[in-house]
């Protein structure tokens, strides 16, 4: 029982015992996230992607997979500039470098298809959960200077 | 030790084993009996340390609140009496050692052992749970982990800081001269 007086002997004992439980739990959380992003793979929907830039070209990409709007934009290959606000989720910015312009009134917005026409989507981008087969447009709107209204797309 | 007592120390540990088991059942994982059944084989030796450690799970196993399944009621039984065997083991090997005087290291030791011997016993179960229901062997170990972890980090503490006062106690209740009981 000599080596219980050895410090070295029982501190490199310890780390063992501290690196076995670490592997564990790395283990686990690695199989966790590999789970998750699995299933959230799985859960990915596939949309009909449009983009406005408001001087009549309009680029769709369609059969997008993506789990929020945001992440359908991300898979399109979109170069996205916005801010995040928390809870609140991201404001779009600019799109493909046309940012937007306060001097014009023209913002960025996405609208979403149904039976009536285009609806103007309620959420900020990356807090929307796209459904299957949803078409959605991102339009580079023009703005109602007093009321601030976007304009539908055409 | 007379038969007769020892006997009685069997009976008396598999009583107290099941009744903490009962008691902490409403804790997953935090069990008093792997500790009381390692100082069973500490004190008392391997073959009492693990009758103790067979006899728990002939009876606890049976009337188990998590319920029945003859494969892993095997394997908790084998895994249990390790615990005593190996108690038994580290007894005869620290019989000659003063726990007064190597009371931190020792402390340690104890806690290192109830750490490896609980994995030891996780990993059997888990194995033996995971044949029995057909499930991937390396899915029932990985999402065992957080159970497996609470077992192991209970023990250890339970091992490290409770077993010298224990033996301590039971050694100079048996009367024994071992682990300078008597030679403080």
């Amino acid at each position: 029982m000599a080596f219980l007086k050895n410090k070295w002997a029982l501190a490199a004992i310890g780390v063992l015992c501290w690196a076995i439980a670490a592997s564990l739990v790395s283990g686990y959380y690695y199989y966790q996230y590999s789970d998750l992003v699995a299933r959230l793979e799985k859960s990915k929907a596939t949309i009909n992607l449009g983009i406005d830039y408001g001087n009549g070209t309009r680029v769709w990409y369609n059969e997008t997979k993506g789990l929020t709007l945001y992440d359908a934009m991300l898979n399109a290959g979109w170069n996205i500039n916005g801010t995040s606000y928390g809870v609140m989720g991201m404001y779009v910015k600019a799109i493909n470098g046309l940012e937007e312009s306060m001097s014009d009134y023209r913002y960025w917005g996405w609208w979403s298809w149904t039976d009536y026409g285009w609806a103007h989507g309620g959420s900020a981008c990356d807090k929307y959960v796209v459904s299957p087969s949803e078409t959605i447009l991102w339009y580079y709107s023009p703005t109602d200077p007093t009321t601030f209204e976007m304009a539908a797309p055409p | 030790m007379l038969e007769s007592k020892k006997i009685c120390v069997i009976t008396i540990t598999v009583a107290l084993c099941i009744g903490s088991n009962y008691a902490l059942v409403s804790i997953p994982n935090f069990k008093a009996m792997d500790f009381f059944v390692f100082i069973s084989g500490f004190i008392f030796g391997p073959f009492v340390g693990a009758s103790i450690g067979i006899l728990i799970w002939l009876i606890y196993g049976v009337m188990n609140p998590y319920g029945f399944v003859p494969q892993v009621w095997l394997a908790t039984m084998f895994s249990e009496s390790i615990y005593g065997l190996a108690g038994g083991l580290m007894g005869r090997v620290t019989a000659s050692t003063n726990f007064y005087s190597n009371r931190f290291g020792l402390s340690f030791l104890l806690g290192i052992t109830g750490f490896f011997l609980t994995l030891f016993y996780d990993l059997v179960t888990n194995i033996v749970y995971a044949l029995a229901f057909n499930i991937p062997i390396g899915i029932a170990l990985i999402t065992g982990v957080p159970f497996a972890l609470v077992h192991e980090l209970s023990n250890t503490v339970l091992f490290g800081t409770c077993s010298i006062p224990l033996i301590i106690v039971l050694e100079k209740f048996i009367g024994g001269e071992r682990f300078g009981v008597f030679k403080k």
